[in-house]
């Protein structure tokens, strides 16, 4: 067994990564604050630290030294774990997405992803399916009706927007011909998807808003109606965890979108021979850039209501969707 | 004992104790959850057998799908949430007997077929190889297609029953 | 043909006498065994009818010295209806004899009277017949007496020390289980359970303290039940302890986003009964507060709608456009949401030097932001999806159940007390009254942002057309009083001092005074006994009226559709319990 390459250095990206998206987590939650306050005339956090950039840092700090507070009405195992599933899943999702080339460091050649596996594409969604089950456990087992209601609309949620996902991405899988992400980047070597896959980027990006519960599609917690939805009989560092993981997931969703119909870590065909690592920074912007996305759609429109979405689901997305794979199987088919 | 038997034992305490969970647990939702762990435990073998497309499906649909619709509908019927349901009732009887009548048809199938056992690698691109297996008309399309109506009609049938409600 | 004579060849006896009040609105007293009769027969029976119930209140008589004429009573219950066709308004009185009388209910007549008799029940103690379910409404369901009684203590201090014995709080604590069938809700449908999901009184979609219990399946409302009275702060017993001037700033504090707009009705009320006739120059500026405040009202209700829908920015947005409009009532009155400015025959002040700057800047900054906030939530394909066609109801439901303001004009009624019953100078404005078809949530926001222009335009109009004079009336009454004579002659200077001291002695009599505020008609009832105070002080809020209605237009949609019925409703929990 070659330690250094087998142990060492999957040890050390898992580490590296880990580390990079908690951060990521709790700087978007910071990052979101600032944009906020600027589309609505305001500062945002600007006392902790210059820019108010250590917020995140204070506010982590009050989470863990909050008192641990478990209501005696709910089931409690099942109530503690939940967060730790939302978590968990959100971290795991990234282990599939390569976030640069295969480049030389330190004399070894090492490969800027964690895990390269041949259904990469499907492991997203499987996890994706997972995570979701912290949402449900944790409505569910507070025993509280808006919990309840939150999940309920979180599990309804799930199952619709999975299947769009699949959908969406199934296209891109006949296109690519593979379902491993890395091989689906190289693919984009000259175009990213998003130019040959218009339709199935905007259908994919509507649904991992959903499947992240985003505003407008963050149904489950709806403050003015629900209260906090799922998240009403939380606090302190279990809250933190959710709070934390809705955050890293925007992250690792915005990764995935880069991936798939961005072209990750590839330049346009114009511009390819820079050194490999520029192309880490060129995914970040990317992620940034997706990133910024989901806060501009969060600060500018209401939300809509949680049957008619479900009806949009059903009756305009999904049909939307098959018309797309129908229509990219034909040309892949015939062209 | 090679890492790989340790893993199985764990897969197996998971995916047999889920099992059990399912039958024995009072709370019909954490019956659910049990039978959650049960289908991980079952992908874990799938994982193990380096089958990990099948894996992955096996959460996808039976996790992220079947399962959650399950939870879906207990979640729905409060009563049966709130309070602790015995997990058995009149027909205990009759299950007992067709529970038994399973078990032993299956006893005898595992051990009259012979179970070929084979030293070959796995190819590299067993997902490639597994669709042109499930559509090439050499193999296994006509049960495919067949599966595939029989999902339909069941979608259909669906439909209609709760449409007439 | 006028109205007391019609009912009087139509009832003949049963109209026992017709009252003189200072509001000129036709006062009869009826027979308790037939006021029904009466009452029915003007919702539907004359030509022209007085369809809706405005008010309904009663007054407890026993302590009352001047009654000049009026039929002997104990009790009297008021119902004061209006008439949109004839533009006009009646009251009914009926005398009730007897500690704790009974009378009729009128629930089957108008729906709408189910809140007001439980408010009489629970004020006075009057027990309705009939009603279906005479509960208290707005002291708690342990509260012993009845508030509004005259032996009922007006102060903490005649109360006696506050004791809670074991017993006691045992009773409370069984007072607050929830029970299903207490509140007319089944529990178990034909083969479904249904959820009863307890809506606040703490809920960031109520807007204050609002209780809504909502029966529940799935997520569809099958019947909800609101249970007001968490605000309560008996602004009405207050009014009956304070004097007529130091009551102004309770009033500010009824619609607490209206500020001066709740001054004004009060003071026209009391200047109705002191007969005081105001200068132009009050006059202009008590209307240009108003307008003003009509504005900070509906910017606020424009932010917290688009928040309720789930739009997270405009009410960032329109909080700050607020700030500037409290800039400029600060620098006028000194103070930003209460103000309390309006006084009995006057207003505090006189505009101060470069007013005209700061409400000049203002109407230049705030159309063009309106443009963005049209594009931003009224334009959105969203907002649409989530408020046209929820929570409708016809033009004869909001007459039926005592709609008034922009929730009227919402289904197509131009009815603005503005244009109909002109008061305080509205009569020299020009202005549209904004109305729209369908009476649904987003027709409701169409009426107001519009009205917000109207408001805009009246501003200007008072700007370049602000009368020079004085900023109080030249009369006795006028509180405080007018100071410059006071050091010349030994009369005046009493004058002022009690004036100062006790507060106006208002003449007895009875007086209505209602105005178009932000959410709808505010009115004051004010009985003067000839006495430094009120005698009785009746609040009609609008507010109270439109929760009543809530369940009605809410049965069958979701909870996201309740909170935006509740956004695009415009009530404030205050004005609801007073």
């Amino acid at each position: 067994m070659d330690w250094v390459a087998d142990f060492w250095i999957p040890l050390i990206k898992a580490v590296v990564v880990v580390l990079v998206l908690l951060l990521g987590g709790a700087y978007m939650t910071w990052g979101e604050r600032k944009i906020c306050a600027r589309f609505q005339v305001r500062y945002g956090p600007n006392r902790a630290g210059p820019f108010g950039i250590l917020q995140p840092l204070a506010d982590a700090v009050k989470a863990i030294f909050k008192e641990e507070i478990v209501p005696n009405h709910v089931d409690k195992i099942i109530y503690v774990m939940a967060p730790g599933i939302s978590f968990a899943a959100v971290l795991i999702t990234f282990a599939v997405i390569p976030f640069g080339p295969e480049v030389d460091l330190f004399g070894q050649r090492v490969g800027l992803w964690v895990g390269d596996i041949e259904v990469g594409l499907l492991f997203l969604l499987a996890i994706a399916a997972l995570g979701s089950y912290g949402i449900v456990l944790g409505g569910w087992s507070s025993n509280n009706k808006y919990s309840l209601l939150g999940a309920l609309r979180a599990a309804a949620q799930m199952i619709s927007y999975e299947l769009i996902l699949g959908i969406s991405l199934l296209a891109v899988v006949l296109l690519a011909g593979s379902l491993n992400l890395r091989e689906i980047v190289d693919f984009q070597g000259t175009w990213p998807l998003l130019v040959l896959q218009p339709l199935g980027f905007l259908i994919f990006l509507i649904a991992i808003l959903a499947e992240s519960n985003r505003s407008p599609f963050d149904l489950p917690e709806t403050e003015n109606e629900l209260v906090s939805g799922f998240m009403t009989e939380y606090g302190g560092i279990k809250f933190a965890l959710y709070f934390i993981a809705e955050y890293t997931a925007m992250v690792v969703n915005s990764a995935i979108v880069v991936t798939i119909f961005l072209g990750g870590w590839k330049w346009p065909a114009l511009i390819s021979d820079l050194h490999p690592l520029a192309g880490v920074g060129l995914f970040l912007a990317k992620v940034l850039f997706v990133l910024f996305l989901y806060v501009w759609i969060r600060a500018s429109i209401p939300r809509v209501r949680f049957d008619k979405f479900m009806r949009f689901s059903w009756k305009f997305m999904l049909p939307l969707a098959f018309v797309n794979l129908l229509a990219t199987a034909a040309v892949v088919a015939f062209l | 004992m090679t890492v790989s038997q340790v893993v199985f034992i764990l897969l197996s305490i998971a995916a047999l104790g889920g099992a059990l969970g399912v039958v024995f647990a009072r709370n019909l939702f954490r019956a659910a959850l049990a039978l959650v762990l049960s289908f991980v435990g079952v992908a874990g073998f799938y994982v193990l057998l380096e089958a990990e497309f099948l894996a992955m499906v096996q959460i996808l649909v039976y996790v992220g799908a079947i399962a959650i619709l399950i939870i879906f509908a207990i979640m729905l019927s409060r009563r049966m949430m709130s309070s602790e349901t015995q997990p058995w009732n009149e027909q205990w009887v009759g299950a007992v007997v067709v529970a038994a009548a399973l078990f032993a048809a299956l006893v005898f199938i595992l051990s009259r077929v012979d179970w070929p056992a084979t030293e070959a690698q796995v190819p590299a691109d067993s997902i490639s190889q597994l669709g042109q297996a499930l559509v090439s008309p050499d193999f296994y399309v006509l049960p495919f297609e067949v599966a595939s109506v029989l999902l339909l009609v069941a979608l259909v049938g669906a439909v209609i029953i709760a449409r007439e409600q | 043909m006028d109205i007391s004579r019609e009912l009087r060849e139509r009832f003949g006896p049963a109209i026992v006498a017709e009252q003189e009040t200072r509001d000129g609105i036709p006062t009869l007293w009826v027979a308790q065994d037939r006021f029904r009769q009466v009452l029915a027969y003007l919702k539907s029976g004359t030509d022209r009818p007085y369809a809706m119930l405005y008010d309904l209140t009663a007054i407890d008589e026993r302590a009352r010295t001047q009654r000049k004429g009026q039929p002997a009573a104990d009790f009297t219950v008021v119902y004061h209806l209006l008439s949109f066709t004839r533009n006009h308004d009646v009251r009914v009185k009926v005398a009730l004899a007897g500690a704790y009388p009974v009378t009729a209910s009128i629930t089957d007549l108008w729906p709408a009277a189910n809140w007001y008799e439980r408010e009489v029940w629970d004020m006075f103690g009057i027990t309705f017949e009939g009603h279906p379910h005479l509960a208290r409404i707005l002291m708690p369901s342990t509260w012993e007496g009845h508030p509004l009684r005259k032996e009922h203590p007006a102060r903490g201090t005649e109360m006696g020390p506050f004791r809670l014995p074991v017993e006691k709080q045992e009773r409370e604590e069984e007072a607050l289980l929830f029970h299903p069938e207490e509140w007319g809700l089944e529990r178990h449908g034909e083969d479904t359970d249904f959820v009863f999901l307890n809506l606040g009184p703490q809920h960031p979609g109520t807007h204050g303290l609002l209780r809504i219990v909502l029966q529940l399946d799935g997520e569809v409302i099958l019947d909800a039940v609101p249970d007001i009275g968490y605000h309560h702060r008996g602004a009405e017993k207050m009014a009956e302890r304070q004097t007529w001037h130091t009551f102004i700033p309770y009033t500010d504090r009824i619609d607490y986003l209206g500020g001066v707009l709740n001054n004004l009705p009060y003071v026209l009320a009391v200047e109705t009964l002191a007969g005081i006739e105001v200068p132009d120059r009050v006059k202009v500026i008590r209307v240009m507060m108003a307008e003003l405040f009509r504005i900070a009202s509906h910017l606020v209700w424009y932010g917290t709608f688009a928040q309720d829908v789930g739009q997270l920015t405009p009410v960032f947005l329109m909080f700050t456009d607020r700030e500037r409009l409290f800039d400029i009532v600060e620098a006028i009155t000194g103070g930003r949401m209460h103000p309390s400015w309006f006084r009995i025959g006057g207003v505090a002040q006189d505009l101060p030097r470069g007013w005209d700057g700061l409400v000049r800047d203002f109407l230049d900054y705030l159309p063009p932001r309106l443009k963005e906030y049209d594009k931003l939530v009224m334009g959105n394909p969203i907002f649409k999806a989530r408020t046209q066609g929820i929570g409708a109801y016809t033009l004869e439901e909001a007459v039926e159940w005592g709609v008034t303001g922009p929730g009227l004009r919402a289904c197509g009624l131009e009815w603005d007390f503005r244009k109909k019953r002109p008061y305080s100078g509205y009569e020299g404005f020009e202005f549209e009254v904004p109305t729209a078809q369908r009476g649904d949530c987003y027709d409701r926001a169409v009426v107001r942002v519009e009205e917000m222009r109207q408001s805009l335009r009246i501003i200007e109009q008072c700007l370049d057309n602000m009368p020079a004079g004085q900023y109080k009336a030249d009369h006795p009454l006028t509180t405080p009083p007018r100071k410059e004579r006071t050091m010349h002659d030994i009369e005046t200077l009493i004058a002022h001092f009690l004036g100062v001291s006790w507060g106006p002695v208002i003449p007895a009599g009875e007086a209505f005074f209602g105005i178009e505020a932000s959410k709808g008609n505010t009115g004051y009832y004010l009985i003067s006994d000839g006495g430094i105070h009120a005698y009785r002080a009746r609040i009609r809020a609008p507010s109270f009226p439109h929760i009543q209605m809530v369940p009605e237009i809410s049965r069958g949609l979701m909870v996201p559709d309740l909170i935006a019925i509740l956004g695009s409703v415009d009530f404030v929990l205050a004005d609801v319990d007073r």
